[in-house]
């Protein structure tokens, strides 16, 4: 089910969208360490709704994940510690629940898929029984019922022999198995929202589709909102509805993925597509132009910034970038875009 | 199955070369004693007549070799020589002690992995907080006190001022308690020391993100997912050192006169009884290897990683 932005775009997304089943704002979180704080994401704001598909994109280290693991708490605190913002799921703010009540909540309410399912599954314990635990745990079933419940569910993830890879381990399975167990814990508890953690990234390319149109086709089944991590532009094209481009722990750009891959207004991800091989021709009217790299590195996030985090890489950097913080314009087509330069650049003809 | 009959008795034959080796050595080791045998044997007064012949008889004027192979040929009849302090097979006066150093050596097993491990958890649940300090120094503190000592400590504690226990002999199950907690103490520590480690590291793993992501709390994260990954290394360090624990209650058999084997080894040892300190040397020898070989196959088992190689 994936809901297209909706036509009246045109007055800004939020407006008369259905009440978001996640709303995000001005998220930070901070990493402290004995001799220095990490600024891992600063005031970061969004909202999914349900069916739809958002994406987070950006290079590694510029807070994707930390955005991700933040909503339920799930970072290790200390050294991590939310120093602001609130996450709304279904109108109550998570980051002010107990741990008690968050642990109610992971599994049926939001649950995640994670990068690397070597090691993200526990190596000493049976699959069966590593699916079937939160049913135990969330709906108290017993023994059978929750190991039924998790012979059901391998099935959605389509993995033949169910009967047989209840009783396996996680090393007798190739790395594209081991992903779709992941995806069957998640699941398990038929969430209201799916986090998926750059889901493909440890995996063979022919696996990688195979992993996401099942993600994409469970999300149909179930109308769950996802939330989809990726550094794959070519990822986001084909299965995201809307998505939020961050750098330095900021939010850089935010709109339909459409509307951002055909007309991207902040320099970062302008850079971003232009790095990408295949997407070419249809981000640029100038189909000879090469492939490009962004040059420089992305910054030390260890003191806050005056300016624009991206300026110092920037190509259209003007002097005012490197003092003033960034502006979020917003646009009639629904996107956003923290860029000084954007303000000039108003609507697509 | 087949790899693993073939690992089995790869094993097998590995112990009972090393079995062999270890006779060997000890036998030559024994040869090299100070000290004139028979004339021990034969006691003060006696003449230099009496110990030729004792000598004579006991075949100690044959060379060394010959020595050795009859005493290998022996040992492989199950013929452990001639005591003669008790002047028979020493074999039954052997047996006769393995349950008291058996249950010995049980105790202390059971007080490492009743002591040992959960200390460790708690270290590791509450890492860098006061338990995980208290803990840290006690650890210390035990593996730098030598068990006989902590063992003295412990008599005119419990049971000279206190009366709480009995100080020596094998009399009830809490004649137990002093010499297993002694003998244990460094095992104890060591285990909690170890499992403190491997909690941590396996804390900070990304299985149990997952755990936590499903909505588990802390203690069913421990309990249920962390404690088995645990387990695999420390089970096989409490069984491989369940081997020194044997060399410990040497001591500590003294110590409390434990009715054991040690005991009688360190009693033959006095006494110039060859046939018995070498036989309990040998029979220590031979469960160390056994110990370990049931610690590797215990390991396969356990290890479901391992299982398949």
């Amino acid at each position: 089910m994936r809901t297209e932005p909706e036509p009246a775009a045109a007055n800004g997304v939020a407006a008369d969208a259905p009440k978001p089943l996640l709303d995000v704002r001005n998220l930070t979180v901070r990493f402290e360490m004995l001799r220095r704080t990490v600024h891992a994401v600063s005031g970061v704001s969004f909202s999914v709704r349900e069916g739809e598909t958002y994406a987070i994109v950006g290079e590694s280290g510029c807070g994707k994940s930390v955005t991700a693991l933040s909503l339920l708490k799930l970072l290790s605190m200390p050294p991590a510690r939310i120093t602001n913002g609130s996450v709304y799921f279904d109108g109550q703010d998570l980051l002010e629940l107990s741990e008690t009540r968050l642990q109610d909540l992971r599994g049926p309410a939001v649950s995640y898929v994670f990068q690397e399912p070597m090691t993200s599954l526990n190596p000493s314990m049976k699959i069966g029984w590593q699916i079937a635990e939160s049913c135990k745990k969330h709906f108290g079933m017993n023994r059978e019922q929750a190991l039924a419940r998790a012979r059901e569910v391998l099935q959605q993830v389509q993995l033949p022999d169910a009967d047989e890879r209840l009783d396996s381990y996680p090393h007798q399975l190739s790395g594209g198995m081991r992903q779709r167990i992941m995806i069957a814990i998640a699941i398990v508890c038929s969430p209201r929202l799916l986090i998926a953690d750059e889901p493909t990234t440890a995996l063979d390319v022919t696996i990688q589709a195979q992993i996401l149109d099942l993600l994409s086709d469970l999300q149909k089944r179930t109308g769950a909102g996802m939330i989809l991590i990726t550094h794959d532009l070519a990822v986001v094209a084909e299965y995201a509805d809307r998505m939020m481009v961050m750098y330095a722990g900021r939010k850089v750009e935010e709109g339909p993925v459409d509307a951002i891959l055909s007309n991207p207004r902040h320099p970062y991800t302008r850079g971003l597509l232009q790095a990408v091989p295949r997407l070419g021709s249809s981000l640029s009217e100038n189909s000879g132009r090469s492939l490009s790299e962004i040059p420089g590195i992305v910054p030390l996030l260890d003191r806050p910034f005056i300016g624009c985090p991206f300026a110092p890489r920037c190509e259209s950097a003007i002097e005012r970038c490197r003092s003033e913080s960034p502006p979020t314009v917003e646009f009639a087509d629904g996107c956003q875009s923290a860029c000084i330069l954007s303000e000039s650049m108003g609507a697509p003809e | 199955m087949k790899p693993a009959l073939r690992f089995l008795a790869l094993r097998i034959l590995r112990a009972i070369a090393i079995a062999f080796a270890v006779v060997t050595i000890i036998f030559f080791l024994f040869s090299l004693v100070p000290g004139d045998q028979a004339a021990y044997l034969a006691g003060p007064g006696s003449t230099q007549a009496e110990i030729d012949r004792l000598r004579e008889s006991l075949g100690l004027n044959d060379p060394v070799l010959i020595q050795y192979f009859r005493h290998v040929a022996g040992l492989l009849q199950g013929d452990f020589g001639t005591s003669e302090v008790y002047k028979s097979d020493p074999l039954p006066f052997i047996i006769e002690r393995i349950p008291a150093t058996l249950a010995l050596t049980a105790a202390a097993i059971g007080l490492t992995v009743v002591i040992g491990i959960p200390a460790g958890l708690i270290a590791a649940m509450f890492h860098a907080r006061l338990p995980d300090l208290a803990i840290s120094v006690s650890v210390v503190a035990l593996l730098a006190v030598p068990n006989f000592w902590l063992g003295l400590l412990l008599l005119s504690f419990f049971s000279v001022q206190l009366g709480w226990l009995p100080s020596f002999g094998f009399s009830s199950p809490a004649a137990l308690i002093l010499p297993s907690l002694a003998l244990a103490a460094r095992l104890i520590a060591l285990v909690a020391r170890m499992t403190r480690g491997v909690t941590i590291d396996e804390l900070g793993k990304d299985y149990v993100r997952t755990a936590r992501s499903k909505g588990l709390g802390r203690i069913t994260i421990l309990l249920r997912h962390v404690l088995r990954n645990v387990m695999i290394p420390t089970l096989t360090v409490i069984g491989l050192q369940t081997g020194y624990l044997l060399g410990g209650s040497v001591v500590i058999e003294r110590l409390f006169a434990w009715p054991g084997i040690g005991d009688l080894m360190i009693n033959a040892i006095g006494q110039r009884d060859y046939a018995v300190a070498q036989a309990v040397t040998i029979l220590f020898v031979i469960a160390f290897l056994i110990i370990n070989l049931i610690v590797e196959l215990l390991y396969v088992l356990i290890n479901p990683r391992m299982r398949a190689a």
